[in-house]
């Protein structure tokens, strides 16, 4: 299977995505470095994926004046989300964190403070707190059920992550005065929540994919915390997750 | 574009060529919906004026201001061009 136009780029490796084998194929050597503790020799890919010549043209945003194999290293988030969703995986955007050794997605828009909660949560709770993915996890939907994966796209910090599990809820982060969380209606979640998935839908079938992954999503516990980015914010966060029992 | 159901509310999510020219995704309330399946399904404003009349009984004289700010709020968004409306 080929998801995207080139046929023959400069190098390829075999990798491995929140469980699923991937031919990547790469414009430029250097970006496999970033691809480097996915890497999977013999992996038996049948799933090609690259970024396709339309992906670099149309890439105007910031990172289009960025060097070769760092433009298509970001390119291949929404590269990637095409071929996962064929899949029942898609990228998304977020800190996934452990929270007392159950996965918890964290949020919001960039710069919002999702790493800050993140740092305090670690500062704080040290060995009950582990991260998954600091910036673009996987999501894979597994009928009713959603499990968190790390991906190669840890962030700007670049924390190392470590093993996924199943989703136990998710917490959106708003910016406030004061620091306050309450639960979520789906009517409440379902737009914020949507609007992180990290995919470029050119077909019908993928927006209805990540509307399955919503949908599955939404079933768990959303929280919403208005927060100050302070120690008090995390403890708040912390609190609410662990005592909350019922998934 | 793409109208999804989630947990019984309604996203509009731009696909393909509709991607840049309007939202990538809107969320709409009950009503908004209803007038964005039968302004697909009827293609005309007055086919679906006829059918809103039909499905709720109400005259169209009250129905007529609510589908035409709709319709003028699509435009202004880019979800509708200037030939479909």
């Amino acid at each position: 299977m080929s998801c995207g136009l080139f046929s023959q780029m400069k190098m390829k490796i075999e990798i491995k995505l929140a469980g699923l084998p991937l031919r990547l194929r790469l414009e430029h050597a250097e970006t496999a470095a970033y691809f480097e503790p996915y890497t999977l020799p013999d992996a038996d890919a049948d799933v090609d994926l690259y970024v396709t010549a339309e992906d670099f043209a149309r890439d105007g945003g910031p990172l289009s004046d960025a060097p070769g194999a760092f433009q298509e290293y970001s390119l291949l988030v929404a590269a990637s989300s095409r071929c996962l969703l064929r899949h029942g995986r898609v990228v998304y955007h977020g800190v996934a964190v452990k929270l007392g050794g159950r996965a918890w997605l964290i949020t919001a828009p960039s710069g919002t403070g999702k790493t800050t909660q993140y740092k305090w949560l670690k500062t704080l709770y040290r060995e009950k707190v582990s991260l998954i993915c600091g910036d673009k996890p996987i999501l894979e939907r597994r009928g009713e059920r959603v499990y968190v994966h790390p991906s190669p796209w840890p962030g700007k910090e670049r924390f190392p992550g470590g093993p996924g599990g199943a989703l136990a809820g998710i917490v959106l982060l708003e910016q406030a005065q004061e620091n306050t969380v309450s639960r979520l209606t789906a009517r409440e979640a379902v737009f914020p929540l949507f609007r992180e998935f990290l995919y470029v839908p050119e077909m019908e079938e993928e927006a209805r994919e990540v509307g399955r992954m919503a949908e599955a999503m939404l079933r768990l516990p959303v929280w919403k915390l208005r927060n100050r980015g302070d120690e008090a914010s995390a403890r708040l966060l912390y609190e609410t997750v662990t005592e909350y029992e019922t998934i | 574009m793409v109208l999804l159901e989630v947990c019984g509310e309604h996203l509009l999510v731009a696909t393909g060529e509709a991607r840049g020219r309007c939202p990538d995704i809107t969320q709409l309330n009950d009503a908004g919906t209803q007038y964005w399946t039968i302004l697909c399904e009827e293609g005309t404003l007055r086919a679906a004026l006829d059918r809103a009349q039909k499905e709720t009984g109400s005259p169209v004289q009250s129905l007529l201001p609510g589908l035409l700010r709709y319709v003028a709020k699509l435009r202004e968004s880019g979800y509708l061009l200037e030939e479909d409306a």
